[in-house]
């Protein structure tokens, strides 16, 4: 019986975390009445599987997707370079704090409303996801970079070990694990910030603008529906991360 | 000792929490700032009690905040479509009369006598999906005028080009920078953005004249007062005192008395954009009760009726005496 325990429960905490978050909703939907305040997760589900009759569903999902993943490989794309460079030549590091400081601590509204005068509808959620995710992933990157174990790459110079040698067996490896875990934890956010940027510029195609179609008319139940999507994707996103790290661990070893 | 008035203090806070809840007898009177909170600028300002109520007003921001108070209100302003809405939903009210009749206008750089003149031209909204936008298609669907959100749709230049902001405040700057050129927006916005223009822009359409002539309807039921109908029911004098109130000509007052409207407006919670006399006068504040309104408010309801559950609220929505 132990053994059986021992050997689901990686299935049985995830399973019954869900069964009382379901619970907790279940609970609060009676206790609040309304369908507008707290829809049951009967009313939602329903307005969720009207939602997959409509093909607008499909294709405000799809560039959902694409702008997150467009912005999200740019902002990695330049913070991989930009950190790398920096780790070797101080000076770029030196020049590159105060923006990067700059980027961080501007409030997340103030970059989205002046986004939204100087961009077109489509492009503004993109740009401001860029802003807000590229410094978090230079950090990390940068971070990662400057913490390998500097004994090792003392032992490296040491046995004179290629330039190569050195970045393919020692550097990237060890920067992986830390630049994953930041992979994974920005994308979600990323398209968290994709999907409230189009509700502020009413991006066509989106799912910002099915959220807000929703709320306006106060069809609470397709609001929520909508949110389990964007919750599934994000799940999706950070499975996704996962698989590829595995994938890429495993060649590098 | 010590552990004796820590005891003390949390029971405290204890009770405290609560008197924040003490019940409010007052008659509470709800809406959203804009065109909605001039209905009641009136007795806002003038803050007299009726059938020996007395009353406690509270401006909000946007539909949201009606919603978030959906159980405190007796009272409320709010769109016709949203009010329609919830009776569908199984609240409890019922709307007493229609009291705002179309603020919507459109800003162009030249008088708009034919809706046709808008083919191949670019025109703003606020809020795609929402009433103005449906409100406008319409119109355009009454004289066969093809229009379109793409951009890079082919036929571009036989449709009207329909574009979004969220907030009709956005467009103003978009109007005087040239940005945009034709917009439809609503009182006292479009005042601010047509005087700023320094003479580039006019006021060219009126969305309610237009509703009216596409439609046959006598007019276009932007938004009502609605209460909830336990409230009705045990409070009828006070229910006549405010009809009798709200027949009153409050348009004509608040023209004669714009910094006291503002200020009771204000004083109740309200942000509202300056508006003028002219503003007013263009924002249609009208006494209409339930059941003369009514059928303008179900042609209307039935160009919406996806957004309010598929149906028409049936005759218990409309208060009669």
């Amino acid at each position: 019986m132990k053994k059986a325990f021992n050997k689901y429960k990686n299935i049985i905490y995830p399973l019954s975390a869900a069964a009382l978050i379901f619970a907790a909703w279940l609970t609060m939907a009676a206790l609040a009445g309304r369908e507008i305040i707290l829809p049951s997760p009967r009313a939602v589900f329903s307005s969720l599987f009207k939602l997959f009759a409509l093909p607008e569903f499909y294709t405000k999902i799809l560039y959902t997707l694409l702008r997150t993943l467009i912005s999200f490989a740019a902002a990695l794309l330049l913070a991989l370079i930009l950190a790398s460079l920096s780790a070797l030549y101080k000076p770029l590091y030196n020049f590159l704090s105060p923006i990067i400081l700059l980027l961080r601590s501007t409030p997340t509204i103030s970059i989205i409303l002046l986004a939204l005068i100087w961009l077109k509808t489509q492009i503004a959620p993109m740009f401001i996801a860029f802003l807000i995710i590229f410094p978090a992933l230079y950090a990390a990157t940068y971070g990662a970079i400057i913490n390998v174990d500097s004994s090792l790459v003392e032992m490296s110079k040491v046995y004179k070990v290629s330039n190569k040698d050195m970045l393919l067996k020692l550097y990237i490896p060890s920067i992986l694990p830390a630049l994953f875990f930041s992979v994974k934890g920005n994308i979600s956010l990323n398209l968290k910030i994709i999907i409230a940027s189009e509700v502020l510029a009413q991006t066509q195609n989106s799912m910002g603008m099915g959220m807000q179609r929703s709320q306006i008319y106060l069809d609470t139940p397709a609001l929520m529906a909508w949110t389990v999507v964007a919750i599934i994707l994000s799940w999706l996103l950070e499975a996704l991360t996962e698989v590829i790290k595995k994938s890429v661990i495993r060649w590098n070893v | 000792m010590k552990k004796l008035t820590a005891i003390i203090i949390g029971a405290l806070m204890f009770v405290l929490m609560f008197t924040g809840c003490a019940k409010n007898d007052d008659v509470q009177i709800i809406m959203p700032s804009g065109a909605p909170a001039l209905v009641f600028a009136q007795m806002m300002s003038e803050n007299q009690s009726l059938a020996d109520r007395d009353i406690e007003y509270q401006v909000v921001s946007g539909t949201n905040g009606i919603i978030a108070k959906l159980n405190e209100l007796d009272i409320a302003v709010m769109p016709t479509n949203i009010a329609a809405k919830l009776y569908n939903s199984g609240e409890d009210i019922q709307m007493l009369s229609l009291n705002v009749h179309g603020v919507l206008y459109m800003a162009a750089p030249e008088e708009i006598t034919d809706l046709n003149q808008l083919i191949g031209k670019t025109v703003y909204n606020i809020g795609q999906g929402g009433t103005p936008d449906i409100t406008l298609r319409y119109i355009l669907d009454h004289y066969d005028i093809d229009y379109t959100e793409d951009e890079n749709d082919n036929d571009i230049n036989d449709k009207v080009l329909l574009k979004f902001v969220q907030e009709g405040s956005t467009l103003v700057p978009m109007l005087i920078s040239g940005k945009a050129d034709y917009a439809v927006i609503g009182e006292p916005v479009i005042s601010q953005a047509i005087s700023k223009s320094e003479g580039r822009l006019v006021r060219a359409l009126n969305i309610k004249d237009e509703w009216q002539k596409a439609t046959g309807q006598p007019t276009y039921p932007q938004a009502c007062v609605v209460a909830k109908k336990s409230f009705i029911d045990d409070n009828p004098e006070f229910i006549n005192a405010l009809i009798e109130n709200l027949e009153k000509d409050v348009s004509l007052w608040i023209q004669n008395n714009i910094e006291k409207a503002q200020k009771a407006i204000k004083d109740n919670g309200g942000t509202m954009p300056p508006f003028t006399a002219q503003s007013v006068q263009n924002s249609n504040i009208e006494f209409l009760s339930a059941a003369e309104a009514k059928s303008s408010i179900e042609a209307y309801l039935n160009i919406l009726i996806n957004e309010i559950d598929g149906k028409l609220p049936s005759d218990g929505f409309y208060y009669t005496k």
